[in-house]
C-alpha cells in the first residue's frame, strides 16, 4: 500500500516535472519572414511552445549572438551572415538525416556558393533588394537607382537603414558591383550616399512599406517580401528591380552553437521544409520559396507576381553579396561618414 | 560603544538592500562597459578582454567629433525649448490654476503611462503627411499642401518637447508653489509692475527649480535614441544613435562602450560642475 502511494507519488511527480519542462523552442528570425500562423500551426502539431522574436537587420542578430549566450535555439541568417557566424564559430554544424525535408529544396538551392554542401544553414526563402514607389506621386516608372537621387522627391525618399543594402544603391548606381572591396569604389559609393542626404526623408527598415502607402514617401528602397505584402492591399504600390541590378539574397534557418533546445530546432527546420508548410509561409509572407513543390502550390498573384519571382534576365544582373571580410571596415567608416553628413 | 556599534550595524543592515542593488544594478554594469572599451576588436565582432587604448584612439578621431557636437547641440537646444514652455505652464498651475493646479498636474502626468514608443508612434501619426495636424492647417486654409512635418529637426524638438515636458514642469513647480505670496504683495505695495515683480521676486525665487529641470532635461537629452529615429529619420546621428549602431550594426562592442564611457564621462563633469554652481547660488541667497 504505502509502496504504491510512494511510486504514485513520484510517478505524479515525473509528469509534472516533465509537463513544467515541456519542450521549447526560442526562434529569432526576420520580422515578417516567418508568419506567426506557420509558428502556431507548429506548436499546435507538436507541443512545443515556441518563444518568437525578430530582428531587421542581419547585424543585430550577430551582435545578439556574438555578445555570448542569447538563449536563442534557431535563427534566420541571410547569405554573407551564415559566412561570418560559421567563421566565426557561432553555429552548428547540421546533421541533415534529422531534415529528411532537406531534399525538397529545389536544384538551384542545393549547392549554394556561401555554404557548401548545406554544412550550416539550410535555406528558407529567397528575395531582392531594390526600390518601390508609389504611382500616386511618381507618375514615370522608374528603372533605375537614380529615382532615389531624384530631387523632384525631395523629402520622400527613403533609404534602408542598413549599412549593406545602402551600399548596393551607392555602388551600383556608380556602375559597380555591390559588395567590392576596392577602396575608391566604396569612397565613390560613400560621396554618392553623402549628396543623396539632401533629399532625403529619412532612413527607415522597419515600416517603409507603410510610409510608402501613405504616401509619406513617393520612393523607398525595399527588400521585394516587404513591398509585396503592401501592394497586396495597396496596389499603387510598385516595386523595381534596377537596371543596374539590385541584388538577390537568400535567407535560410541555421542552429547557433549555444542552442539548447536543438532536437526542437530541427524539428521545425524539417516542419517548415514541408511542401504545403513552405507554400503557406510564402504566401502568407508574400516571398519566394526554395521549395519546387511548393511553388506549384501557391495562388496565381503569388506565383506570377513579378515582384517576388522576378523574369530570369533580371536576376542573372543581379548582385548576390558575400562576406567583404577585411572590407567591411571600409564601408563601415563610410557608412558612418554618411550619417554624420548634415 | 557597543550601543554606537549596533546602530552601525542597524543602519547598515537597513541600507543593504538598496546597496546591493545600487551594486549589482549600477556600479557592476558600468565596470564591465568600461572593462568592455579597453578590450581588443576582431574584424569578425569579437571582443577580446584585454588592455588597450585603441577604441578611445579611433574615437577622437574627426569623423566622431560632429556626433558628439551634435548631440550637444540637439540637449541645449531642447532644455531651451522645454524650459521656454515649461516655464509658462509650471508659473500658471503654481500661482493661477488655483483649485484645478491637482488635476492639471495629473493630466501633465497621465499620458506618462502610456509606452515611450507607443506616444512617439502617435506622433509620426500626428506630424504624417495625411495627419491630423497637416488636415488641420489645410483645413484651416493655413497651407495649400500637406507639408512634410516627418524627418525633419523641428519634429525631433516636438518629440523631445514632448518627452521632457514633465521633467521641466515639476522641479520649477515646486519651487514656485513654495512661494511666499506676501513677498509679491510686499513688490505690489512698493510699487512694482508686474514685470518688475516677476522678474525681480518670482524668476529669482524660482531659480533652484529652473536649475533643477536644465540637469533633468539636458544629461538624458544627450543620450536619447529613438525620437531623432523616429521623428527625424534617422539623418542626424547623436551620441545615442551612434552606440546603438557601434553596439549593433557594427558588433563593436570596444568601441561602443568607449562611446558610453565618454558620455558617461561628459555628462559626470557636467553634473557635478552644475551642482557646484548650483551650491554656490544657493549660499549667495543665504
Amino acid at each position: 500500500m504505502n509502496n504504491w502511494r510512494i511510486l504514485l507519488t513520484s510517478a505524479s511527480l515525473l509528469a509534472l516535472t516533465s509537463a513544467a519542462s515541456a519542450a521549447e523552442l526560442n526562434i529569432y528570425a526576420w520580422s515578417g519572414e516567418v508568419p506567426q500562423e506557420i509558428v502556431d500551426d507548429f506548436s499546435k502539431e507538436t507541443g512545443i511552445t515556441v518563444t518568437f522574436d525578430t530582428y531587421d537587420s542581419n547585424e543585430t542578430m550577430m551582435a545578439k549572438l556574438s555578445a555570448g549566450a542569447s538563449g536563442y535555439d534557431l535563427i534566420e541568417p541571410s547569405q554573407y551572415t551564415v559566412q561570418v557566424l560559421a567563421k566565426q564559430g557561432l553555429l552548428q554544424e547540421l546533421d541533415h538525416a534529422k531534415i529528411p525535408n532537406i531534399g525538397n529544396l529545389g536544384a538551384p538551392f542545393k549547392e549554394v556558393s556561401y555554404d557548401p554542401g548545406q554544412k550550416w544553414s539550410v535555406p528558407y526563402i529567397w528575395g531582392t533588394t531594390g526600390f518601390a514607389y508609389n504611382e500616386d506621386c511618381v507618375k514615370t516608372p522608374p528603372t533605375s537607382w537614380k529615382a532615389l537621387w531624384d530631387p523632384q522627391y525631395e523629402g520622400r525618399i527613403y533609404m534602408l537603414d542598413n549599412m549593406l543594402a545602402a551600399y548596393i544603391a551607392g555602388l551600383q548606381v556608380n556602375g559597380f558591383d555591390a559588395g567590392t572591396t576596392k577602396p575608391e569604389e566604396i569612397e565613390k559609393a560613400t560621396q554618392s550616399l553623402i549628396e543623396q542626404k539632401k533629399v532625403l526623408g529619412g532612413y527607415n527598415s522597419t515600416n517603409y512599406g507603410d510610409l510608402l502607402a501613405s504616401g509619406e514617401a513617393c520612393v523607398v528602397q525595399g527588400w521585394n517580401g516587404s513591398i509585396a505584402q503592401v501592394t497586396a492591399t495597396n496596389p499603387k504600390v510598385k516595386y523595381v528591380i534596377p537596371d543596374e541590378g539590385g541584388s538577390m539574397w537568400i535567407d535560410g534557418f541555421a542552429i547557433p552553437t549555444s542552442a539548447k533546445n536543438v532536437e526542437e530546432a530541427y524539428k521545425f527546420i524539417d516542419y517548415i521544409m514541408r511542401p504545403e508548410v513552405a507554400a503557406k509561409a510564402a504566401n502568407l509572407s508574400k516571398s519566394a520559396t526554395v521549395v519546387d513543390k511548393a511553388k506549384a502550390m501557391l495562388p496565381k498573384d503569388v506565383a506570377e507576381n513579378a515582384a517576388i519571382y522576378p523574369p530570369e534576365d533580371k536576376l542573372m544582373k543581379a548582385d548576390f553579396i558575400l562576406d567583404v571580410g577585411d572590407a567591411t571596415k571600409l564601408y563601415q567608416d563610410g557608412w558612418t561618414k554618411v550619417k554624420t553628413a548634415q | 560603544m557597543i550601543a554606537a556599534r549596533r546602530g552601525n550595524l542597524l543602519t547598515l543592515a537597513l541600507l543593504a538592500p538598496s546597496l546591493l542593488s545600487a551594486i549589482l544594478l549600477l556600479v557592476i554594469p558600468i565596470l564591465i562597459v568600461i572593462a568592455f572599451s579597453f578590450a581588443e576588436q576582431d574584424t569578425y565582432g569579437g571582443a577580446k578582454f584585454g588592455f588597450t587604448l585603441a577604441s578611445y584612439q579611433e574615437l577622437f578621431q574627426a569623423i566622431y567629433l560632429p556626433i558628439f557636437l551634435n548631440s550637444l547641440q540637439l540637449a541645449a537646444v531642447s532644455t531651451l525649448v522645454c524650459l521656454l514652455v515649461g516655464y509658462p505652464i509650471a508659473y500658471f498651475i503654481a500661482l493661477r490654476a488655483g483649485r484645478y493646479a491637482g488635476l492639471l498636474l495629473a493630466l501633465l502626468l497621465i499620458p506618462f503611462w502610456i509606452d515611450f514608443i507607443v506616444r512617439m508612434s502617435a506622433w509620426m501619426v500626428l506630424l504624417g503627411r495625411n495627419g491630423t495636424m497637416n488636415s488641420a492647417l489645410v483645413g484651416l486654409g493655413f497651407i495649400e499642401q500637406p507639408v512634410r512635418m516627418i524627418g525633419t529637426y523641428p519634429a525631433v524638438l516636438v518629440g523631445m518637447l514632448y518627452a521632457f515636458l514633465p521633467t521641466t514642469v515639476l522641479p520649477i513647480h515646486a519651487a514656485l508653489n513654495g512661494l511666499d505670496k506676501r513677498l509679491l504683495e510686499a513688490a505690489d505695495d512698493l510699487g512694482a509692475t508686474p514685470l518688475q515683480s516677476f522678474w525681480r521676486v518670482t524668476f529669482p525665487l524660482s531659480l533652484p527649480g529652473v536649475m533643477a529641470a536644465i540637469l533633468f532635461v539636458f544629461v538624458p537629452a544627450m543620450g536619447v535614441y529613438a525620437i531623432p529615429v523616429l521623428l527625424g529619420g534617422g539623418k542626424s546621428i547623436i551620441l545615442g544613435n551612434l552606440i546603438v549602431q557601434l553596439f549593433l550594426d557594427f558588433r563593436n562592442m570596444p568601441l561602443g562602450a568607449a562611446v558610453s564611457v565618454v558620455l558617461l564621462a561628459i555628462s559626470s563633469v557636467i553634473i557635478v560642475g552644475y551642482m557646484r554652481v548650483l551650491r554656490s547660488v544657493e549660499e549667495a541667497r543665504a
